[in-house]
């Protein structure tokens, strides 16, 4: 029990935003390792975790806290646009396959909508992913820094396992029209490993690029441009889950509200952080 | 019924001089009698630092000390004379509250 529960504090400690951790997580470790571990303790530090996610605290001076504030709204933001653009494709399928009986004609101009939306969200991220992503990549290569690119390598080999897995799909489904969905225990199996490897994939592209830049740690003169499309991209994206939640509401759908709770929830965090940098995309120092 | 933040209670312990966080949550103890969970504490500490409070001082990463700031012993005067204020104040409402 006692193990369990020292396990527990130190995946308590894991949990905390990067920046906390990389100025107090030495001495935290140390304080949890210096007591008996107790239920209460790790509870007090999963509030606390959660507390720091919320109000996040930042030190240093102030081309630090400037730089600090900038990447953690763009590593949330694309964070949150990854596992909230699942929203769209999710309620529509939701609402149109297959469609309810009396479906109202306003839910389709508003799945539209929502899509458009998705896509400029989509193409701000990508913009603001591939201006911070040059800038860090080169300087990792120039540099010999692998440990910042290690990261984003299992997103790349999944992409390509995803794409190899699609271009089967294609083969087969054309070459074998008649048989699709194949009613075999290995195509169910197949299917199933597929779905699940495209959300293990969602999961390392959302975190791999969030993970490099903070081992990055560029300066804030490289990032601002990356923040303020991730404040676009955040509106973009809070504009079609609100879309998404209209049309589930218009449609009446239990199993679509339920996916726009998510979608919310996802797209209020990329708004909060997002404004969060707000102060310091207007108040650059000489320094960042 | 709670009496005192957190960080009230931190400034009060590095009143007495620089200490590490575990120094810190036993003086609490001793003191106080409250029990500073680990998150509770780095939460707050983190909070005092970026306000300019309490700084911390060279040493081992993981028994960073820390000690007030003249801003964090200015707040700490202002918060205790306040203190002061409603402990009179209290105690002389509870000498004449009706039986």
């Amino acid at each position: 029990m006692s193990s369990r529960l020292r396990s527990a504090a130190q995946l308590a400690v894991a949990t905390y935003p990067p920046s906390f951790r990389a100025r107090y997580g030495e001495e935290l470790r140390a304080l949890v390792d210096e007591q008996p571990p107790t239920v209460r303790g790790v509870a007090d530090l999963v509030l606390g975790s959660a507390r720091a996610w919320m109000t996040p605290s930042f030190v240093g001076d102030d081309a630090t806290r400037r730089r600090q504030r900038l990447q953690a709204s763009i590593a949330t933001v694309w964070v949150a646009g990854c596992l909230g653009s699942l929203t769209v494709p999710g309620v529509t399928r939701a609402l149109t396959d297959p469609r309810p009986a009396g479906s109202s004609p306003a839910v389709d101009p508003l799945l539209s909508a929502a899509q458009y939306a998705l896509a400029i969200c989509g193409g701000l991220l990508v913009t603001a992913g591939v201006m911070a992503g040059l800038r860090v990549g080169r300087d990792a290569f120039a540099r010999r820094r692998w440990r910042v690119l290690r990261p984003l390598v299992p997103g790349v080999i999944l992409a390509g396992v995803e794409a190899v897995g699609i271009a089967v799909v294609a083969v087969l489904r054309r070459g074998h029209p008649s048989q699709w969905p194949h009613p075999s225990v290995a195509f169910m199996i197949a299917g199933s490993l597929w779905v699940l490897g495209f959300g293990v994939l969602v999961a390392a592209v959302a975190v791999g690029p969030a993970v490099a830049l903070h081992r990055a740690a560029p300066p804030a003169r490289h990032l601002a441009p990356a923040a303020a499309l991730a404040m676009a991209a955040s509106v973009a994206l809070a504009i079609s889950v609100l879309l998404c939640a209209a049309a589930a509401v218009v449609a009446a759908s239990a199993v679509a509200i339920v996916g726009t709770v998510y979608g919310l929830v996802t797209a209020t965090i990329a708004l909060t952080s997002a404004a969060r940098s707000a102060r310091s995309l207007v108040s650059p120092s000489p320094e960042g | 019924v709670a009496w005192a933040d957190p960080a009230l209670l931190i400034m009060g312990s590095l009143a007495g001089g620089a200490k590490h966080g575990y120094a810190i949550q036993q003086d609490v103890l001793a003191d106080a009698g409250v029990e500073l969970g680990p998150g509770t504490l780095y939460g707050a500490l983190a909070r005092l630092e970026r306000d300019g409070l309490v700084e911390p001082l060279p040493g081992e990463a993981r028994r960073r000390p820390y000690r007030l700031t003249g801003a964090g012993v200015a707040v700490l005067e202002e918060r205790v004379e306040q203190l002061r204020h409603f402990t009179r104040t209290t105690a002389r409402r509870l000498r004449v509250r009706p039986a």
